[in-house]
C-alpha cells in the first residue's frame, strides 16, 4: 500500500521541523547538557509539527548512534528509531486523550509507568489532545508528574493550551509551537513536489497553503489528493476546482474595480464568475476575508505572522492596502456582511453580491464612513454621502463647515439632472468650499429661499445620520434625541418633538450647549443651518415608527419629478388608462 | 546497553543533611518550589536511609480524618524502613483534629516520618507548637511580587543563566507570579540562550505570556496607537480561545479608567492623588497617567464612541461575525 506523503516526508530530525527552530534548539541544548525535562507540553495549532518533534525527541533519547546517551542528531534509521516511527516502538506509548479522557486510562499508565524501558534508554509517554482529559484524570497524571520514575519522559500535546489546568502546566516545560506562514509552507510543498516529480505551479502551491490554513499535515495531504486527481501536472483550475476556492487574483481585481467606482466592470465580473461556475457566497466569504487582510495591513503596515503570503502576493495585498481608505475597507467589509447575512436568511447569493458591489462602486470614491454615507447617497444622492461621511468619519472635536447646501439634489429643486451612467461611474466632485462657521452661526438662520418644508423633508430622512454624528459627539445625548422625531421648522428653527411623557428627554436635549450640538450635526449631515428646539407632544400621541415618519409615499407626480431629476429619466411613451 | 537516564533540570544537588530525621516535619509557607525541593530531598533521605523504594502514604487534610493519618503513621512499614506520611494543606484542620496529631507527636512511631504541609499557622497554633516540641517546623515564604524579578535572577545564576534585571522584570510581567511556572520558563530559556544573556527577544519568542499580560499588551497597545502589537496580541488572544465579549468587556473597562484618570488629571491632580483616589496600583498607575497624557479627555471620549458603537453592534446590530467586529473597533480605537 503506498505511504502517503505526509507520513513519507514526517521529518525525523530536528531542524527538519519548519517554523519551529526555538523549540528545536532548547531540546538540542537541553540534550547536549543532559537536561532533558521530566515532561514537556506541546501547545499549537494543529499541524504544526507537535507529534513530529515528540517522536523525534523520543528518537533522540533512545537511538543506538547515542550509545549510553541521547544523541541530537538520532539517525532515523537504526530499529529503535525505525520503530518509534512507525509507532511499534514498546518504549514510546502513544496515548490520545480525546479518545481515553478517564481516569482508568491514566490509572493504566500509572500501574505500567514503573517498568524500564525495554529496548532503548528512555520510556516516552505522548499524550496528544491532554486538554480532552477529565478532571479526575488530570489529577491523576498531577500525581505521575510529581515524581516520575527516572527513566520516563512525558510529552503532553494539545491544541487548546487554556484547558490544561496550571497544576499540570507548572510541571512541564511548555513549547508554543507557531502556525507557519503561507511562504513557508509554500516553501516545503515545492521539496515534496521536487522530490515526488509532481509537475505544480507556485500559484497551486500558495492557495493549498492558504486552505490548509497552518497545518503542513493538511497542505501536504492536499498535494497528495490533488496529484492523485490531476494525474499528471496539477493546474491552477485543478486545484480551486478542487478546494472550491476563489482565485486569488479574482479577489484583487474586484477590489480594483470596486475602487475604481466601475460599475459596469463589477457586474460584468460577476457575470464572468458565473461561467466558472462560482459558489457566490463562497467568494462573497472569501471577499470578506480579503477586504479584512487589507484592513489589517492598513493599520499595521506589514503582514502579521498568520498573513504571511509569498513575496508577490505581499507585494500586491500592501500595494491594494494602500489605495484604499480605512474608511473605504470599513464600508465595502459591512456592505458585503449585510448582503452575507441576507444570503444566510435566503436571499440569492447572486443578487445580494450584485446589490453589494454596485453599493460599493457607487461609494468608491466618497470616502464614507460606516456605511451611513449609503443611506445618505440613497437619500440625497452623493453630495449629501460626502458631507455625512465627512461628519461621521472625522469623528472630530467639533463639525466643522461642510460643503454648501446648494450642492445638494432635492424633491423639488432645480439642479441638472444626471444620467444614471454619469452616477454610477463619474469620479466624485470634490467639496465645495465652505464659508467659515463660527459656533453661533451653526444655523440660526435658513438660507434664503429655502422653503422650509423641503428642508423639514431633508431633515427628516436624514435623522438617522444626524443621529449617528451626535453619537460622536456625545452618546448620552444621542440616547435621549434618539426618543424625538423632527415635527417643523419654525423661522429656521428645527422642532424635534418627543412624545407626551417624555419630559426627562426635553430637558436633557434642551440643556447647556446640547440644542448647538444637535444644530451642528444637522448642518454637517444636511446643509442646513438650522437651530434646534426640543418640544413635548401636548397629548399623547399615536406611536408613530420612524420609518412612517421618515419616508413618505411619493405621489405619481413627484415619482416621476425625482426620476427625471436623479436619473436622467425621459418619458418615451405615455401609458394610456384604457 | 547500559540505561543512564538523563539527570532532571531543576536542582543541582543539595548539601547532605547531618542531623538525625526527626519523627515529623511541619512545612509551612507559600514558596511552592522551595516546599516542593525540601519534600523531594525528605523522600530521597528516606530512600537512603531505609535502603530500598519509598514507602509513601500521601492525604489531602481536607479529605481525610487526623485518626486514620494517626493509624497509617502507627503501622509498620510492609517494605522495611521508614514510611513516609505525608498530609498536605493542614490548614483546615479544626483545634480538635490538630489534638489528635499533636497527641500522636508526644509518642510517634519509631519508624514513620509524618509530614505535614500548610501555607499557614498561627504563633500559638497547637499543632504548631506540638511540632516544635517533637519535631521540627521549616517555613519557606514566597518573595514578594516586587522582589520576584530578583528572585528570579538569583534562580537564573543557579542554573547557569545570565539574566539581567530588566529582562527579570519582562518575564515577570509576561508570566505572571506563579513562581512554579516561572521556573519552567526559566530553565527552558537558559537552555535556549546557553553561554549568551537571555535577551528580550528570547523571552518573547520562549515563555508563554499569560492571558492577563496579552491583555494588558493589548489594551496598551490600543491607547499608545502602536497598531501591528495591538493586532498582534487580539490574534493571539482569540486563538487562545478567549472570548470576543470578553474582550470587548476588559478593553471598555480599560478606557473607562482612562477616562476617569484623563477627567482628574485635566483638573489638575497629581499622579499620586490619582492614584490614591482610585485606588490603584503604582504601575498601572503610571501607565494609565502617561495614556491619560497622550490621549486627553478628548481623545479618550472619541474612543469611547467608538466603543459604545461597536457593544451596539455586538449586541445583535452588526451582520459581521464577532471577530471582524473587533478588528474594526481595533481599527477604530488606533485612529480616534
Amino acid at each position: 500500500m503506498a505511504v502517503s506523503l505526509y507520513r513519507k516526508y514526517r521529518p525525523a530530525r530536528f531542524l527538519d521541523v519548519i517554523g519551529q527552530e526555538h523549540v528545536a534548539r532548547t531540546l538540542i541544548n537541553a540534550i547536549k547538557q543532559d537536561r532533558v525535562s521530566h515532561a514537556y507540553l506541546f501547545a499549537g495549532p494543529r499541524g504544526t509539527g507537535k507529534t513530529s518533534m515528540a517522536r523525534i525527541l523520543a528518537m533522540a533519547l533512545n537511538c543506538v548512534q547515542g550509545g549510553d546517551s541521547a544523541t541530537t542528531e538520532p539517525d532515523g534509521t537504526c530499529p529503535r528509531c525505525q520503530a518509534i516511527r512507525e509507532g511499534t516502538s514498546m518504549d514510546v506509548v502513544e496515548m490520545d486523550a480525546a479518545s481515553n479522557r478517564g481516569i482508568d486510562e491514566i490509572r493504566d499508565l500509572r500501574d505500567t509507568i514503573h517498568y524500564a524501558p525495554v529496548e532503548g534508554r528512555i520510556k516516552v509517554y505522548i499524550v496528544d489532545e491532554v486538554h480532552m482529559l477529565t478532571p479526575e484524570a488530570f489529577n491523576a497524571l498531577l500525581k505521575t508528574l510529581e515524581e516520575p520514575p527516572v527513566h520516563t519522559v512525558f510529552v503532553l500535546a494539545t491544541t487548546e493550551p487554556h484547558k490544561v489546568p496550571t497544576t499540570i502546566m507548572s510541571r512541564c516545560q511548555r513549547f508554543d509551537f507557531r502556525r507557519p506562514g503561507v511562504a513557508e509552507v509554500v516553501k516545503v510543498l515545492s521539496g515534496i513536489a521536487a522530490q515526488e516529480g509532481i509537475e505544480v505551479a507556485e500559484s497551486s502551491l500558495t492557495v493549498i497553503a492558504r486552505a490548509a490554513g497552518g497545518s503542513f499535515r493538511d497542505a501536504i495531504g492536499l498535494l497528495d489528493q490533488l496529484a492523485t486527481y490531476a494525474g499528471g501536472a496539477i493546474t491552477l483550475e485543478q486545484t480551486l476546482d478542487l478546494l472550491g476556492m476563489v482565485r486569488q487574483d479574482l479577489l484583487f481585481e474586484i477590489v480594483d474595480l470596486v475602487h475604481d467606482y466601475d460599475t459596469r466592470g463589477a457586474l460584468l465580473f460577476v457575470e464572468r464568475l458565473s461561467d466558472g461556475a462560482v459558489d457566490y457566497a463562497q467568494f462573497m466569504r472569501e471577499l470578506l476575508g480579503h477586504l479584512r487582510d487589507l484592513y489589517v495591513v492598513k493599520h499595521t503596515e506589514r503582514l502579521p505572522g498568520r498573513l504571511a503570503l509569498p513575496e508577490d502576493q505581499e507585494q500586491a495585498l500592501l500595494s491594494q492596502a494602500a489605495r484604499l481608505s480605512t474608511g473605504q475597507l470599513v464600508t465595502f467589509i459591512d456592505l458585503l456582511g449585510e448582503a452575507l447575512r441576507a444570503v444566510r436568511q435566503g436571499s440569492e447569493a447572486r443578487l445580494e453580491l450584485e446589490l453589494a458591489l454596485i453599493k460599493m462602486t457607487a461609494l468608491s470614491g466618497q470616502e464614507p464612513g460606516l456605511g451611513e454615507a449609503v443611506v445618505a447617497r440613497e437619500a440625497f444622492g452623493p453630495a449629501a454621502a460626502q458631507r455625512a461621511a465627512a461628519a461621521l468619519g472625522r469623528g472630530q472635536d467639533s463639525f466643522t463647515p461642510l460643503p454648501a447646501p446648494q450642492a445638494v439634489p432635492s424633491v423639488g429643486s432645480e439642479t441638472a439632472p444626471r444620467t444614471s451612467s454619469q452616477a454610477a461611474s463619474q469620479p466624485p466632485r470634490p467639496p465645495e468650499p465652505a464659508p467659515p462657521a463660527s459656533v453661533h452661526a451653526a444655523g440660526l438662520h435658513p438660507p434664503v429661499g429655502t422653503p422650509a418644508t423641503a428642508d423639514l423633508e431633508h431633515v427628516r430622512r436624514a435623522w438617522p445620520l444626524v443621529l449617528e454624528a451626535v453619537k460622536k459627539r456625545s452618546v448620552a445625548l444621542h440616547a435621549v434625541l434618539h426618543e424625538g422625531r423632527p415635527e417643523s421648522i419654525e423661522e429656521g428653527t428645527l422642532v424635534v418633538r418627543f412624545p407626551a411623557g417624555y419630559r426627562f428627554q426635553v430637558d436633557q436635549v434642551s440643556r447647556g450647549d446640547n440644542p448647538r450640538v444637535v444644530a451642528e450635526a444637522v448642518k454637517a449631515v444636511t446643509g442646513r443651518a438650522l437651530a434646534v428646539t426640543a418640544r413635548l407632544a401636548e397629548e399623547p400621541a399615536e406611536e408613530t415608527g420612524p420609518e412612517e415618519e421618515g419616508a413618505r409615499i411619493l405621489s405619481k407626480d413627484e415619482l416621476i419629478r425625482v426620476l427625471k431629476q436623479e436619473f436622467g429619466a425621459e418619458i418615451i411613451d405615455e401609458e394610456s388608462d384604457g | 546497553m547500559s540505561k543512564s537516564p538523563p539527570p532532571r533540570a531543576s536542582v543541582p544537588p543539595q548539601t547532605q543533611p547531618v542531623r538525625p530525621l526527626k519523627p515529623a516535619y511541619l512545612i509551612l509557607g507559600d514558596d511552592f518550589p522551595k516546599i516542593e525541593s525540601a519534600l523531594k530531598r525528605l523522600r530521597e533521605r528516606i530512600i537512603r536511609e531505609s535502603g530500598g523504594d519509598l514507602d509513601i502514604a500521601e492525604f489531602e487534610a481536607g479529605s481525610v480524618a487526623p485518626a486514620v493519618v494517626v493509624n497509617t503513621a502507627n503501622t509498620m512499614s510492609f517494605l522495611g524502613g521508614v514510611r513516609l506520611v505525608l498530609v498536605k494543606n493542614v490548614q483546615v484542620w479544626q483545634k480538635a483534629e490538630k489534638e489528635v496529631i499533636a497527641a500522636y507527636l508526644a509518642s510517634p512511631a519509631p519508624d514513620a516520618c509524618l509530614c505535614l504541609v500548610a501555607e499557614t499557622l498561627p504563633a500559638g497554633d497547637r499543632l504548631r507548637s506540638a511540632m516544635e516540641k517533637h519535631g521540627e517546623v521549616l517555613e519557606y515564604r514566597a518573595p514578594k511580587e516586587s522582589d520576584l524579578p530578583r528572585w528570579l535572577q538569583g534562580e537564573a545564576a543557579r542554573l547557569g543563566a545570565k539574566l539581567g534585571p530588566r529582562e527579570a522584570q519582562l518575564i515577570v510581567q509576561r508570566c505572571g507570579t506563579n513562581q512554579t511556572l516561572l521556573l519552567r520558563e526559566l530553565e527552558k530559556l537558559s537552555l535556549y540562550a546557553g553561554e549568551e544573556p537571555v535577551a528580550s527577544d528570547d523571552i518573547e519568542l520562549l515563555t508563554s505570556a499569560t492571558e492577563e499580560a496579552r491583555i494588558f499588551d493589548l489594551v496598551d497597545a490600543l491607547a499608545l496607537g502602536r497598531a501591528p502589537s495591538a493586532f498582534l496580541a487580539a490574534s493571539e488572544l482569540l486563538g487562545a480561545g478567549e472570548d470576543v465579549n470578553m474582550l470587548f468587556n476588559r478593553i471598555l473597562r480599560h478606557f473607562q479608567q482612562l477616562s476617569r484618570v484623563a477627567a482628574l488629571r485635566e483638573e489638575g491632580w497629581s499622579r499620586d492623588a490619582i492614584q490614591t483616589e482610585l485606588k490603584l496600583k503604582p504601575y498601572p498607575a503610571r501607565k494609565l497617567f502617561e495614556q491619560a497624557a497622550l490621549l486627553g479627555v478628548e481623545g479618550v471620549a472619541r474612543r469611547l464612541a467608538a466603543l459604545a458603537e461597536t457593544d451596539a453592534r455586538l449586541k445583535g446590530m452588526s451582520p459581521l461575525p464577532e471577530d471582524v467586529e473587533l478588528q474594526l473597533l481595533l481599527g477604530r480605537l488606533l485612529t480616534a
